[in-house]
């Protein structure tokens, strides 16, 4: 290794190079108290106001970009979380609701002829 | 300086203009009670306004994670913090003088953002017609970065879906919610109060702020004085640009939509998967009051059910954008947020009465607003248990109602129906049951 090399800086990914206190695009925060409890039952009665079952609720808990009901998962884990949610379903049911939308009738819509 | 009135603080208010309102009013309801902050909403509106060059860092409608989240970073708890320095320990409202009409949440007795500035110029920051201050470049470059992550680095621990590290955050009880905000098209608003070039006007016609790109100079005072930080600076235009409402397809110009030329919602709205937003379009009276309208669904959930509270009324820009406060909140925080209705919404939304419960189907349920609706009442399909705000359960009876929605020219849209609830019995349960 040449001499000009040795005096390089090391190169550190942004990803774990240390924050310093100056940084602005480092977060300051305090913990809030919540109920995770609380929490669970009202976002699983929301969800079941929209008609979404134990399966749906669970696959939204399961990805990891849907942090909300994610974090409950990772609160809870999965066997309680799914156990939770049966529970809360089992009484408060799921809504469900049938929907009619009027078919816009536009003029300019026409069909478009295969080409031979 | 000219006064006006503002209901949303329940009193008379500084403000640089003098008083005058438009026909009608955009205005919206959003339920963070449900948005799962998927941000479908964030890119229908960059796919249609803002994909060109200059317009990288611009996202007129933006969901962040409340509390820790925010775009730019920080800007609700920045001005919040400078109003409590302008007033220590005076931002704070008298909720027992309330009237439905006039000042339906009470009164606020601290400053707004026009009568901070107006009472406590600040040198430091130039001459302002309105509180407030220039975010930096960083504020607006990463929208949602770590706000997510708050809890852990739970990404890390995926393996090969390593986002880049977590925030250096207390892990706190995860009660956050997502925040979906455009521009309020507020009554008074901030960035047109703030304009050394009149460049920003309210559309007399339904309200929605625009500016006149031909006289903006870019001097930025619009960035400066929207509380909300929703006037964003274009760089490759030396303009300001904002959330225009989509105001083509308020015209009813989108034909593939509303052939009938019969107003249509914004593509943010129109793209919501989670069926958390309403829009509509409220008739206003000379004197800023809203014409009483309780068919409307807007009307109906902000005036008449006050489930629906304005985003931080305390700034005073009268914001015509509505939240039905998320429920499992601690409810200090969400009072700062929505000020004191904040119980009141709660109780109404936790155990929705059989209208009510019918309103709410309305939301995302057609393309086009809705200005009307009516209810065909059907018999009772069953009974769930609720939770109440303090924990509580409670027994809410359901019908099977039909909510109508008709659009501006009385044209039947879209029927919600509401169904018999189907009860799904976990297997730890009811072990011996048939």
């Amino acid at each position: 290794m040449s001499d000009e090399n040795s005096h390089a800086t090391a190169k550190v990914h942004p990803a774990t190079r240390e924050i310093l206190p100056d940084d602005p695009m480092q977060m300051h925060g305090f913990e809030v108290p919540g109920d995770p409890n609380l929490m669970l039952r009202l976002l699983v009665e929301e969800y079941a106001r929209i008609g979404w079952g134990a399966e749906e609720i669970l696959q939204l808990a399961r990805d990891p970009n849907y942090q909300a009901f994610h974090g409950l998962l990772q609160f809870f884990g999965e066997e309680k979380l799914t156990s939770q949610i049966g529970q809360i379903l089992a009484r408060c049911g799921v809504i469900r609701v049938t929907t009619k939308e009027t078919v816009p009738t536009s003029e300019r819509l026409v069909q478009i002829e295969m080409l031979e | 300086m000219p006064t006006v009135y503002n209901w949303q603080i329940g009193r008379e208010m500084s403000y640089p203009h003098e008083e005058r309102h438009p026909q009608t009013q955009f205005a919206f309801v959003f339920n963070p009670n449900r948005c799962i902050g998927c941000q479908t909403c964030t890119m229908a509106c960059k796919s249609t306004w803002t994909f060109s060059k200059g317009q990288e860092l611009m996202w007129w409608n933006n969901v962040e994670t409340k509390p820790y989240g925010g775009y730019p970073q920080h800007w609700d708890a920045k001005l919040l913090a400078m109003l409590e320095e302008a007033n220590p320990s005076g931002q704070v409202w008298d909720a027992r003088n309330k009237e439905t009409e006039k000042k339906p949440y009470g009164v606020f007795d601290g400053l707004t953002i026009f009568d901070a500035a107006n009472q406590k110029p600040r040198p430091d920051f130039g001459a302002q017609q309105a509180l407030g201050y220039l975010p930096t470049d960083d504020q607006w470059r990463a929208p949602n970065i770590h706000e997510d992550t708050a809890t852990g680095d739970q990404f890390k621990t995926k393996g090969k879906d390593d986002y880049g590290g977590e925030a250096q955050l207390p892990e706190h009880k995860v009660w956050f919610f997502h925040l979906a905000r455009i521009c309020n098209h507020c009554t008074y608003p901030g960035c047109l109060a703030s304009c050394p070039r009149n460049a920003i006007y309210k559309r007399p016609e339904d309200g929605v702020v625009l500016v006149d790109q031909g006289r903006c100079r870019g001097y930025r005072k619009c960035v400066e004085g929207c509380p909300y930080k929703k006037a964003m600076y274009r760089p490759t235009t030396r303009t300001t640009e904002k959330c225009i409402g989509c105001f083509p397809r308020l015209e009813g110009k989108d034909k593939t939509v509303s052939p009938t030329g019969a107003p249509a919602e914004t593509r943010c709205m129109a793209a919501c998967v989670g069926k958390i937003r309403l829009q509509g379009l409220l008739s206003i009276e000379e004197d800023g009051t809203w014409t009483e309208d309780p068919q409307n669904p807007l009307y109906y959930l902000i005036r008449q059910r006050q489930i629906a509270l304005p985003l931080y009324p305390q700034f005073g820009t009268e914001p015509n954008g509505f939240y039905i406060p998320p429920r499992w909140v601690p409810r200090s925080y969400l009072v700062q947020m929505f000020g004191p209705g904040v119980d009141h919404a709660i109780e109404q939304y936790s155990c929705p009465d059989r209208e009510l419960l019918a309103v709410l189907q309305l939301f995302r349920a057609n393309q086009q607003i809705v200005f009307r609706f009516e209810i065909e009442e059907g018999p009772k399909v069953g009974e769930i248990e609720v939770t109440m705000p303090d924990g509580s359960s409670k027994t809410q009876e359901l019908f099977n109602d039909t909510v109508l929605g008709f659009n501006k020219l009385g044209e039947e849209v879209v029927r919600v129906t509401v169904e018999e609830p189907t009860f799904e019995r976990p297997a730890d349960m009811h072990v011996n049951s048939i």
